[in-house]
């Protein structure tokens, strides 16, 4: 069906749903008079009657009752058959409800949008619980890349937590036959990427990856995390499909399918008075790491082998009132690789919509570091949600010599968070930026 | 927040001007005597259950988003608001009341206390004739609650009179339970039709499951009642040392119950109901006394209407009978929390509240967030801050939302009647072990009584003249803010008209006989500032009795 029939269609389901629905609102409306009630009514001192044209002009308001009348009937049936504590009951496994399933939703981020399961048992001990978590994603939802029906990411990530050791894993594939990469040629043949190419010099490749993890967290004391994880890397780089020129084979990341094996230490302090809508506190994160690969290789042959490190710090500063918070974050990302070793494109640190540089388009900036500064300046609009006002100010360097004011990038914007009294749901925002404007809804809650 | 918008002063003179001529003439033509008794409550056939709204759950979104969209796109309704707004007409005013801008007595309302002083003990026993559970004997269950949050079931006592117990929550023992004995007696007394509702003491060792009882599963499907759901319901109860629990008890409404009234339009099947809900100023002025007592839950679930019959009636004949429910979350309480701060204030959503904190970067202080908490049985519930104008209940309410100057000077006056001694003997109900926190409560309402006045008596939006009354010596009238004591006497002055003659300033709210002659109506202003400012007018009708002594036949008033 055509676009225009779609909306023939939609539009002819609406205005019939609005006829039938006004006069099934009409006739919810109670039972027809008796027959003497007109005369009855005659007696009485007070009797308003609305003229016809009354009628007539109240007809834009009986349509959207028309409209609304099927979600009437459907909210009175779910009422009265509680339906919310059936699916709860549907949902979980015990009366303690501590076992049970989830449906699992993705949105924004390195994914566009994606859905799952999510299974878990919160008593399986003192304090002993297990996640299990699968997601199956989408990308560029408006190209039509959903309607084909291809799978672009999935996830499946189990933990146990509870123990002496919190252990988790994930598994993410991904294959998108459109990624982007910025990057200029040189005259002499030479690529470069960070700050130098501009917008327009967008160029697309196919990637197709599966990440892997293995983490095991221990917290010697209250808030802090020590952790240790394992990170296998498969990478393979193609030719994409995009309507961007190709990216040239020559950067480092093509020349065949890679296999690296790596990882590191992490260790985290959440100072915060709450995880999911903090106020204040501090909160810190510092990792590092090694990969080399098992198998493949640049394109000039050289292995690759790097280390990676980096680390993040937040302030979640109270202001003048209660809930107008100041959140300040810094972060740094950064690989180096070792001897004549170098990095495949796809693993180097990123700034972009998706890596708190909010204007920008998805994988704009890629080097060898990453440094960003964001401030947001939060507060509340209601119960459980937040807006909020941010500036972003990041560069990628290939040499920490490289940075300088001049080469930071900026976007600012705003935007409101959503929570639940349980936790973090979306946030929508629009973020402006020299190049571009951005309006992103996301289901992550990035700091 | 949200203010209601006033015409502009040339429309408002030429509204004011035609209700003048429209009521002046009502009241040539009423001037047999003025209607203190409506005739809504003659015999009609039997109407069907109405459940309808019960179902909260699309009440509540309903009146926040399809009820809210229709207020614009019913073009009778908004082409009327926009020409009320920019000043090109005056307010729609409500239907039912009498030549002196009063409310008759009918199957929704009955003038109480405001007409007819009740005596503290009347005050403090609340409804007639519905007495509370017998003191011994089996406490019967029968059923559990149907409806809302306060844990409960339905009894019979030895006496065979059924009674809706409700239990204080663990966490706030006393609360809800006293919220309900004042705010459901002080409904009453202002006029409205509610159960009575009697505190009383449960000891466990009384109460009896009936064989045949039932309760109603997670599914709300109807199941036989066992003991580990009595035990369950006791388990969610406040529960004293002594083992006992306090409970409110409200007597069963006489009457077949015929489920809540709507807040718009009128019952089809009840050809007594003449006049839309939403017009009817015994509704649009509860508003006044909602705000008052913090009943935030006035919604239609919390309504109630029964089919009683009357001896005479022809058979299978009867009228419908309209009441108030349910004011256990009034105050500072709901239910089985505090009462949040923010509640009075603003909807649970609303749209123009968050889109001002929105654009305002969080900068604007809202009222409730300085709420400090009272008292652990009072909640949040104070004095301040509170403005009458800007109190909203949960969800939007149409009376509400039409409520005139006319209808809140109305509803004020009924507030009002209440001078601190009632509310001394009303707030005692509460039978608060603290007396702390009764003081607490009494200071509360004498102050939001007393805010309430001094909006809705303000001589800058009406003229809050009334009771007007002529003897040997003058044509009398009271001044409602100086009445109630929120404008010094000193400061007020009285302009008025008789006739065509001269205006003419007085100290006294009163012309004397002398000037009246034959005069057939009476203008009046009211200042409160000496004479600086003066209000709309009221324009009073005279008429002569047969020995020719003028009487009051009808007010017209002006409002902004």
């Amino acid at each position: 069906m055509t676009a225009g029939g779609v909306q023939r269609t939609v539009v002819a389901a609406a205005t019939g749903i609005m006829i039938l629905g006004a006069a099934a609102a009409r006739a919810d409306a109670g039972p027809a008079p008796d027959a003497d009630a007109p005369a009855l009514a005659e007696q009485r001192h007070f009797s308003v009657a609305p003229p016809w044209w009354r009628r007539v002009l109240a007809a834009p308001e009986q349509g959207l009752d028309g409209l609304a009348w099927p979600v009437k009937r459907a909210a009175f049936w779910a009422e009265d058959a509680n339906l919310p504590a059936r699916v709860q009951d549907a949902l979980y496994f015990n009366d303690e409800r501590t076992a049970g399933w989830f449906p699992n939703f993705d949105f924004g981020g390195e994914i566009s949008a994606g859905a799952g399961l999510r299974f878990f048992h919160h008593d399986l001990g003192p304090g002993a619980r297990v996640d299990l978590s699968t997601l199956l994603a989408y990308r560029n939802l408006e190209e039509g890349a959903f309607e084909e029906g291809r799978v672009f990411a999935s996830a499946f990530v189990p933990r146990v937590a509870g123990g002496p050791v919190d252990l988790a894993a994930e598994v993410f594939f991904q294959a998108d036959e459109d990624e982007d990469l910025f990057v200029r040629t040189l005259p002499d043949g030479a690529l470069r990427l960070g700050t130098v190419p501009r917008e327009s010099e967008q160029s697309t490749y196919a990637f197709d990856q599966v990440r892997g993890l293995i983490q095991a967290d221990v917290h010697p004391v209250e808030r802090l995390t020590v952790g240790l994880a394992f990170r296998p890397l498969w990478g393979d780089v193609g030719q994409g499909e995009g309507g961007e020129p190709p990216t040239p084979t020559t950067v480092d990341g093509f020349g065949g399918p890679a296999v690296l094996l790596g990882g590191g230490p992490i260790v985290e302090w959440d100072g915060r008075d709450a995880p999911v809508r903090p106020r204040a506190g501090w909160y810190t994160r510092a990792a590092g790491g090694y990969w080399d690969a098992v198998e493949g290789g640049a394109p000039s042959a050289r292995p690759y082998r790097y280390g990676r490190y980096g680390g993040e710090i937040h302030r979640y500063q109270p202001t003048f009132r209660t809930g107008r918070i100041l959140v300040l974050r810094a972060a740094l990302d950064r690989v180096e690789p070792f001897g004549d070793a170098t990095v495949p494109f796809w693993d180097l640190p990123v700034l972009d919509e998706d890596h708190l540089l909010r204007a920008f388009d998805r994988n704009r900036f890629r080097d060898r570091g990453a440094l960003a500064f964001n401030v947001e300046y939060r507060y509340p609009i209601w119960d459980t949600w937040d807006g909020f006002l941010f500036l972003d100010e990041g560069q990628v360097f290939r040499n920490y010599s490289d940075i300088a004011g001049h080469r930071f990038e900026w976007s600012t914007g705003a935007g409101a968070r959503f929570y639940t009294a349980q936790g973090f749901l979306f946030r929508v925002q629009l973020a402006v930026g020299e190049e571009d404007r951005n309006f992103q809804i996301g289901l992550q809650q990035e700091f | 927040m949200r203010r209601r918008r006033h015409p502009a002063p040339l429309a408002r003179a030429v509204a004011a001007a035609l209700a003048a001529v429209v009521l002046l003439a009502a009241a040539a033509v009423a001037a047999a005597g003025i209607l203190w008794k409506d005739n809504d409550g003659q015999p009609i056939p039997e109407p069907a259950e109405d459940d309808a709204g019960n179902h909260t759950w699309w009440h509540d979104a309903h009146s926040m988003s399809v009820y809210q969209a229709g207020k614009v796109l019913d073009l009778g309704e908004s082409l009327p608001a926009l020409a009320r707004a920019s000043g090109l007409a005056g307010p729609r005013e409500a239907v039912n009341v009498n030549a002196l801008d009063g409310v008759p007595d009918s199957t929704w309302f009955t003038n109480r206390h405001a007409r007819r002083r009740l005596a503290p003990a009347a005050l403090r026993r609340g409804p007639d004739g519905q007495p509370p559970p017998a003191a011994d004997g089996p406490l019967t269950i029968e059923s559990g609650k149907a409806l809302g949050e306060a844990p409960g079931f339905v009894v019979r006592d030895a006496t065979g009179a059924r009674f809706v117990v409700k239990l204080d929550p663990p966490a706030h023992p006393e609360m809800a339970t006293g919220a309900e004995q004042v705010s459901a007696r002080i409904v009453h007394a202002l006029g409205w039709h509610v159960p009575a509702y009697h505190l009383f003491t449960i000891d466990p060792a009384r109460l009896v499951l009936a064989p045949d009882a039932t309760t109603r599963d997670d599914y709300r499907r109807r199941r036989p009642m066992t003991a580990a759901d009595v035990e369950k319901v006791l388990a969610c109860a406040a529960r004293r040392p002594d083992g006992s629990y306090r409970a409110t008890a409200s007597a069963f409404i006489p009457g077949t119950p015929k489920g809540p009234f709507r807040m718009e339009g009128t019952r089809p099947d009840d050809p007594n109901d003449t006049v839309p809900h939403e017009d009817r100023r015994d509704l649009r002025g509860f508003r006044v006394v909602a705000a008052w007592i913090n009943h935030t839950d006035f919604r239609p679930a919390n309504t109630f209407d029964t089919f009683v019959r009357r001896p005479g009636d022809p058979p299978g004949r009867g009228r419908l009978v309209h009441y108030l429910l349910d004011f256990s979350s009034t105050l500072g309480s709901a239910d089985l929390v505090w009462k949040d701060a923010k509640r009075g204030h603003e909807y649970v959503i609303d749209p123009a509240g968050i889109a001002g904190r929105f654009l305002t970067l969080g900068v604007r202080v809202e009222p409730w967030e300085d709420a400090a908490l009272r008292h652990p049985t009072l909640g949040y519930f104070a004095g301040a801050p509170f403005d009458p104008d800007a109190w909203v209940p949960e969800y939007p309410s149409p009376p509400f939302d039409r409520a005139t100057a006319r209808d809140e000077l109305w509803g004020a006056a009924l507030v009002a009647s209440v001078t601190d001694d009632d509310l001394r003997v009303l707030v005692e109900t509460a039978a608060w072990s603290d007396p702390a926190a009764t003081a607490l409560l009494f200071e509360a309402l004498r102050a939001r009584r007393d805010a309430v006045a001094r909006t809705c008596f303000a001589a800058a939006r009406i003229n809050p003249a009334d009771d007007f009354t002529v003897d040997d010596a003058a044509f009398r009238w009271v001044d409602r803010a100086v009445a109630a004591g929120v404008v010094a006497a000193a400061d007020a002055r009285y302009r008025y008209r008789v006739d065509d003659g001269a205006r003419v300033v007085s100290e006294n709210p009163a012309v004397p006989r002398a000037r009246l002659a034959a005069a057939g109506w009476v203008e009046l202003e009211t200042s409160h500032d000496r004479g600086a400012h003066w209000s709309p007018t009221a324009t009073v009708r005279l008429e002569r009795g047969r020995d020719g002594t003028p009487r009051v036949a009808g007010i017209a008033r002006a409002s902004r």
